[in-house]
C-alpha cells in the first residue's frame, strides 16, 4: 500500500496541502515570499525525503511539521529582515477580517503557531504537540497565554 | 471580530498559482551542477578504464511499435454505500473478460494492503510496539482471515556516534517478505537534533531489508544505508570501502537491481547538489557527470549495468526546462543518445506538450495529443494509436516498464474522479479502458500500481465515513 500512497500525483497532494502548509508559513513568516519559498521547499522535501505515511493525516502532519521546522530556520537566520510587512502581505478583505489576522500574526513567534493550529486548522493539543516537538503542558500553557494575549473573542461565533 | 473573522481571513490567504508552477517545475529537477567536492580525494579511486572508454555513439536507429486503443463495452459501475456494523467487507465484478475488480469497504482509514493482504495493525501510543496485527486475503469475493508468521527484529547500532535502536516486525508468506516499523525518531535534549532509521525492501530477497539510518531533519538531513540480515539481526555495510560514507548531506539513493551499484543524491542547504555513481564491487565513486563528457542532470538504473543519463537545460531559477537522455553501458562506458531534446511536459498548462519522465522510461506528448511510451536504454517507442492524450489524463509505468497505467479525470469532482481507466500492455502489445459509472459518489484519493498487474485506488464516500479500497487485476 506504501506504493500506492507514494504514487499518488504529486500535484494532488499539493492541490490538498498547499493552501495549509502556506498559511502556516504566512503566520510564522508573515511575509508572502518567505511563505512561497518555505511550501517550495517543504514540498520538494515530500517529494524526496518523505517517510513512510500512515495515512492522509500523517502525511499533512508531517508537511506542518517540516514547515514549522523550516520557518524556525529562517527566523534564526542572519539574513532575515526583521520587519514584517504584514500589510502588504495580507489579502484583500473586509476590516474584521485583517484585524482578527493582525491580531493573530502580530503575536509573539511561539504563541501564534499553537493559536492557528488550534483554531484554524482544528488540531488538538496532542496532535500540536507532536507538530510542534513539544509537550502537552507546553502546548496548553501556550495557548493559555496567547489567548490571553489576543483582543478577540477565540470561541465567539 | 471574533475567530471567525480569522478563519475567513485565513481562508482567503492562498498560494500564488505560479507557485504551483514553479513547484511542479522542481519536481524534475534532482541535480543542479554546482560545486564539485571530494572529486580530488577521490579521482584515485576512480576506474581509469572506464572513463577513458567513454565515447558518445551515435544514436541507435529508433523503432517504433504501435499500440491500438481500444474502448471497452463494458461499464464499470463504481461501489457505493455505508461500510458494515462487522467490520470490512468485500465484493467484486468482472469488467468485460478483461479487468476482474475488487471492492473492500472499511470503517477506517487504519487499514492497510501490502503483500496481497488487507492489514490492520494496532500500535502502542508512542507508535513504537505492535500490539496486535490481523490480516485478510481476498479470496473468492470474501475476505478470509489469515495468520502469518510474525517475527520481532531489533535495530541497535550506533552510527557517527548516535544510537540507533528500536523494534520491526516482518514475516515471510509464499516467499515475499513484508515488514512493519513505528516511529523511531530520537532527538538530542534540547530538541534541536533528531535521528531516525527506516526500513526498505530489496528486490528479489526476502532474507534481507535495507536499513537506513538518517540524522538531521529538512535541509540537514543525511542518510545511510546498511544491510539488514533477518536470520542473524546483523547490519552490513555494505558500501565499506567506496567513500560513500564521507558524503556529506546524501538523501536520496537508488540501486541497481542486484544491488551492486547505487546512484546517490547529495544536496545541503545552500543549494549545491552532486548526483554520485558507487560501484561496490569496484569501490568506486564518482560524480555522474564526470562519467561522460556530457554536463548530467540526473541518473536512473535502467538495469545492473546500464544507466540513463538526463541532461537538462536549466533556466536562471534553477528549474530544469527541457531534457536529452544517454544510455550509459556501465562496463564499457560505451554512450547512446535515445531521447533528443525535449521540453517536459507540464500537466497543469491546458495543450501542453513534451516529455514525462519516469526513470530508465517516459512518455513522449506530441501537440496533437499523440503520447507515445519510450525505452530511454534503446531509444524504442510505442505509440499509442487511436488516444488522444489530454490535460485530464494520465499515463504511469508499472515499476517493471512492460506496462502502462492509463486513466482520465473528470476536473469537476473534488476528489480524482476517474472517469476511464485501463492498461497498455506493452509486451502483449494490446491497450484498452473502460469507462466508470458513478465515481462521483466517491472522493478518490490515490490511484496506482500496487503490482506489476494490480491496479489499485483509494476512495472515501462523500461523508468520509466509509474508505473503500478498490482493486483492479489487469
Amino acid at each position: 500500500m506504501n506504493q500506492t500512497i507514494r504514487s499518488h500525483t504529486f500535484e494532488e497532494t499539493y492541490d490538498a496541502y498547499s493552501g495549509a502548509v502556506y498559511r502556516l508559513a504566512m503566520v510564522y513568516l508573515g511575509r508572502r515570499t518567505d511563505a512561497e519559498d518555505i511550501t517550495q521547499e517543504a514540498f520538494t522535501r515530500l517529494l524526496y525525503r518523505a517517510p513512510d505515511f500512515h495515512g492522509e493525516d500523517h502525511k499533512k502532519r508531517w508537511l506542518l511539521q517540516v514547515t514549522a521546522n523550516l520557518c524556525r530556520d529562517q527566523l534564526r537566520g542572519f539574513w532575515r529582515k526583521r520587519v514584517i510587512e504584514l500589510e502588504d502581505s495580507l489579502p484583500a478583505a473586509p476590516s474584521e477580517e485583517l484585524e482578527a489576522l493582525s491580531a493573530v500574526m502580530g503575536l509573539p513567534e511561539q504563541y501564534r503557531l499553537p493559536i492557528h493550529l488550534h483554531y484554524y486548522e482544528g488540531y488538538s493539543v496532542s496532535e500540536i504537540a507532536g507538530i510542534m516537538k513539544l509537550g502537552q503542558s507546553a502546548v496548553k500553557m501556550r495557548l493559555k497565554r496567547g489567548r490571553e494575549l489576543l483582543k478577540i473573542e477565540l470561541e465567539g461565533l | 471580530m471574533n475567530i471567525n473573522d480569522y478563519r475567513r481571513g485565513m481562508d482567503k490567504i492562498v498560494p500564488d498559482t505560479a507557485l504551483k508552477e514553479r513547484i511542479m517545475n522542481q519536481t524534475k529537477r534532482t541535480y543542479t551542477p554546482a560545486r564539485r567536492v571530494f572529486t580530488i580525494a577521490l579521482a584515485a579511486a576512480l576506474s581509469v578504464t572506464c572513463l577513458a572508454t567513454a565515447a558518445l555513439a551515435a544514436s541507435p536507429e529508433l523503432r517504433t511499435a504501435v499500440l491500438s486503443f481500444f474502448r471497452m463495452e463494458e461499464h464499470e459501475q463504481v461501489p457505493s454505500g455505508s461500510v458494515s456494523p462487522d467490520g470490512p467487507d468485500l465484493s467484486q465484478a468482472d469488467i468485460g473478460e478483461l479487468v476482474k475488480a475488487q471492492y473492500i469497504k472499511m470503517d477506517s482509514r487504519r487499514y492497510g494492503f501490502s503483500n496481497g493482504l488487507l492489514t490492520d495493525l494496532t500500535w502502542d501510543e508512542d507508535w513504537k510496539t505492535l500490539q496486535d496485527a490481523k490480516f485478510w486475503e481476498p479470496r473468492d469475493g470474501e475476505l478470509v482471515p489469515v495468520e502469518v508468521d510474525m517475527h520481532t527484529s531489533k535495530v541497535d547500532i550506533t552510527f557517527r556516534d548516535l544510537h540507533y535502536q528500536g523494534e520491526f516486525y516482518w514475516y515471510v508468506r509464499d516467499g515475499q517478505l513484508d515488514y512493519f516499523s513505528g516511529d523511531h525518531r530520537a532527538w538530542d535534549e534540547e530538541g534541536e537534533h533528531a535521528w531516525d532509521w527506516n526500513l526498505s525492501s530489496v528486490p528479489g530477497r526476502a532474507d534481507v531489508l535495507l536499513l537506513r539510518l538518517s540524522t538531521g531533519t529538512q535541509m540537514d538531513y543525511t542518510e545511510y544505508p546498511f544491510l539488514y540480515h533477518l536470520d542473524t539481526g546483523e547490519a552490513e555495510d555494505i558500501l565499506a570501502g567506496t567513500g560513500a560514507d564521507k558524503l556529506e548531506y546524501a538523501y536520496g539513493w537508488d540501486w541497481s537491481e542486484n544491488m551492486r551499484r547505487a546512484i546517490i543524491l547529495c544536496d545541503n542547504r545552500l543549494g549545491m547538489s552532486q548526483t554520485w555513481f558507487c560501484d561496490l564491487d569496484a569501490k568506486t565513486l564518482v560524480q555522474v557527470d564526470e562519467l561522460a563528457d556530457i554536463e548530467i542532470y540526473t541518473a536512473a538504473f535502467a538495469d545492473n549495468d546500464t544507466l540513463i543519463l538526463h541532461s537538462s537545460t536549466i533556466d536562471e531559477s534553477g528549474v530544469a526546462q527541457d531534457v536529452a537522455c544517454y544510455s550509459y553501458d556501465i562496463p564499457t562506458g560505451r554512450i547512446i543518445q535515445t531521447l533528443g531534446r525535449t521540453p517536459y511536459y507540464r500537466s497543469w498548462e491546458e495543450g501542453s506538450s513534451g516529455v514525462e519522465m519516469s526513470g530508465s522510461r517516459c512518455v513522449l506528448i506530441s501537440e496533437d495529443g499523440q503520447a507515445r511510451a519510450v525505452d530511454l536504454k534503446t531509444g524504442a517507442q510505442t505509440l499509442l494509436e487511436g488516444l488522444t492524450f489530454h490535460q485530464n489524463d494520465n499515463l504511469q509505468f508499472n515499476l517493471s516498464g512492460n506496462r502502462l497505467l492509463y486513466f482520465s479525470m473528470d476536473s469537476k469532482t473534488d476528489g480524482l474522479g476517474i472517469s476511464q481507466i485501463g492498461v497498455a500492455d506493452l509486451e502483449k502489445g494490446v491497450f484498452f479502458a473502460f469507462d466508470r459509472e458513478g465515481y462521483e459518489n466517491l472522493h478518490e484519493g490515490g490511484i496506482g500500481w500496487d503490482d506489476d498487474s494490480t491496479v489499485s485506488i483509494r476512495a472515501s464516500t462523500l461523508d468520509n465515513k466509509t474508505q473503500y479500497l478498490l482493486l483492479y487485476q489487469f
